[in-house]
């Protein structure tokens, strides 16, 4: 298995290698496909921080088990998490379907954590699920150490590797159903309701924007994977450390279709 | 050409069809032949037919289409060979038939000029050749009429596709979508291709009016809007015989602070995006919140488009530079002030 997985990573390498860095300056590594063509990136497998990215596993996981309507407890670490959050409180509870959408709308590191500890009843194995999911995606430049994007020692990935992880989360209706929303209205369990506003500013601002995921750390900086389909043409384009991340995206986004089909 | 028609014309002679139901006084026989030509390969045409003829070879030499306009001028029979010579308008044919004793089987050959078709025959049974002859004739009737069909609706569809070629042409310069010229609009530079293909075009209206279109669409490829419509395409500057760069030397300087610059040069919009850019940031652009003003396009491509463009070949370091530099840094740190 290990040698299918190292097979598989060559072959991702030697085809992204492939690919041709035109545009160097748009961030630390970058990486652009259409219909499933590679266009161009740069540093596609330099392992990188990757911020809020990391949530699109944690989302992964929660769409693979399936289970949105089970309702999970938030526990006081959870209520407790740093960053881009929601506001939890500990002892609220909510629907899984209703922290994932939190998680990949908002980004909030509340909601995430709580995810995190209702699928892998602790944090650790959930992570331990993560990494072991990653490996099956053939993600050889990945590997997790917080379930929500935390800078941590360890927690890395690359713009191919995060390439794959889009493409897995894009084949799920739900994640395609929220991370294009400009905003979502969830409730806890007989009490508060929330409205969030997507992250990703793309969205409602670029015509055919789609998604999927906004990330920021201070050593990830600016992170991003924008999804964007017009008249049946997609086009996917991941951003690590990319301070102009918006205009740079819109830049790749108009470029990418802007060249001819084949 | 002439040679090609009477080689049509002796393949006729011997393509009076058997009728398989008319029995009667002439003879069915079953004829191999094969033509040899001039610059064409040995034994073109090689086919075995059976054919209904006359007993006399006079008459059926001048039997079957494309040579009723042939007129038997000489024939000799010595023992039992003949010879025919035909007078047809593209020159004097000759036919030449040795048969057996029981006349049964016969090797010969028809000859124009230095073309020669090489036969045999065997007589297989009888045949009405009047019959086959009438048969033959309301076949004949029938292709004509198939073919002239077959022309008919081949113009129909030429006229057609020519006014959909005219349409799109006079959408090309509006969209400068240079493929709406399609082949009528590569005319200029491939006047063979389209001369083979004029059949397609008559009048020569299509290529007229796409010519027309691909000239107007050239000339606003060369100004700052055309060419942002364009999308700078390679495409599209070979079509109109420039090159991308060189349309962007000439336009950058003189652009104005339009989309145009904001994408395409660089340099000239450095000094105008740090004047004109500032404070306007990519939410508030995209949603409205930003004045839409006579700098937004211009703003809007240069954002989207400073950390994309390819640099320029580097020129030695100079005093201009180190101004520009400067110029350089205050752009990133105002470019800090967006999308974070």
């Amino acid at each position: 298995m290990r040698w299918l997985l190292a097979f598989a990573a060559l072959v991702a390498a030697a085809f992204a290698h492939a690919a041709e860095d035109r545009f160097p300056r748009v961030g630390e590594a970058y990486f652009v496909k259409r219909d499933g063509r590679v266009l161009w990136a740069g540093a596609a497998d330099r392992r990188l921080p990757l911020a809020s990215l990391t949530k699109m596993m944690t989302a992964l996981i929660a769409l693979e088990r399936g289970d949105l309507g089970a309702l999970a407890k938030v526990s006081r670490s959870a209520a407790g998490a740093t960053g881009t959050r929601m506001g939890l409180k500990p002892g609220e509870t909510l629907r899984v379907g209703d922290l994932l959408a939190a998680t990949v709308v908002r980004s909030a590191n509340d909601a995430c954590r709580a995810l995190a500890e209702h699928l892998g009843k602790t944090v650790t194995a959930f992570i331990a699920t993560m990494n072991a999911r990653a490996a099956a995606l053939g993600m050889a430049d990945t590997h997790f150490e917080d379930p929500c994007g935390h800078d941590r020692p360890g927690q890395f990935s690359s713009a191919a590797d995060l390439v794959r992880l889009a493409e897995a989360v894009a084949q799920h209706p739900e994640y395609m159903r929220l991370a294009r929303v400009p905003e979502v209205r969830i409730s806890a369990e007989g009490g508060r309701t929330f409205v969030l506003r997507n992250t990703n500013a793309l969205i409602g601002r670029y015509a055919g924007a789609i998604g999927l995921k906004t990330g920021y750390t201070e050593r990830a900086g600016n992170c991003l994977v924008a999804l964007a389909e017009r008249d049946g043409v997609r086009v996917l384009v991941v951003l690590l450390n990319a301070p102009n991340r918006w205009w740079n995206a819109v830049g790749l986004l108009d470029r990418a279709f802007e060249e001819p089909a084949r | 050409m002439k040679s090609r028609m009477f080689a049509v014309a002796l393949a006729g002679a011997l393509a009076l069809p058997f009728s398989a139901g008319a029995q009667g006084k002439d003879e069915l026989w079953e004829v191999s032949s094969q033509m040899n030509m001039p610059g064409m390969p040995p034994g073109m045409g090689a086919s075995t037919q059976r054919i209904c003829q006359d007993r006399d070879p006079a008459k059926h030499s001048a039997q079957g289409q494309n040579m009723d306009k042939c007129r038997v001028t000489d024939r000799r029979q010595s023992g039992n060979t003949f010879t025919v010579t035909m007078a047809c308008p593209d020159g004097t044919g000759v036919l030449e038939q040795t048969y057996n004793s029981a006349r049964t089987e016969y090797k010969g050959s028809m000859r124009m000029g230095d073309m020669v078709m090489n036969m045999s025959g065997r007589k297989v049974g009888s045949c009405d050749a009047q019959h086959a002859r009438g048969e033959q004739n309301a076949q004949q009737a029938q292709m004509k009429a198939d073919v002239d069909r077959a022309q008919a609706k081949f113009a129909t569809d030429a006229k057609r596709g020519q006014e959909e070629a005219i349409q799109n042409c006079a959408k090309a310069a509006d969209t400068m979508d240079v493929a709406k010229l399609g082949m009528w609009g590569q005319c200029h530079a491939q006047p063979e291709f389209c001369k083979s293909y004029a059949t397609l075009d008559p009048g020569g209206k299509a290529e007229k009016a796409c010519t027309a279109s691909r000239t107007q669409l050239c000339a606003k490829f060369q100004t700052p809007d055309g060419f942002v419509m364009a999308q700078g395409s390679e495409g599209t500057a070979k079509v109109c015989g420039v090159s991308v760069q060189a349309v962007k030397t000439s336009l950058c300087p003189k652009a104005g602070a339009t989309a145009f610059l904001g994408r395409y040069c660089p340099v000239e919009a450095k000094p105008l995006a740090q004047q004109h850019c500032q404070g306007r940031n990519f939410t508030a652009m995209r949603t409205g919140g930003a004045p839409k003003d006579q700098y937004y396009d211009f703003c809007t491509a240069y954002f989207a488009n400073a950390d994309l463009q390819e640099p320029r070949t580097p020129k030695p370091a100079s005093a201009a530079d180190t101004v520009k530099d400067g110029v350089g840094q205050g752009v990133n740190k105002l470019r800090g002030l967006f999308g974070r």
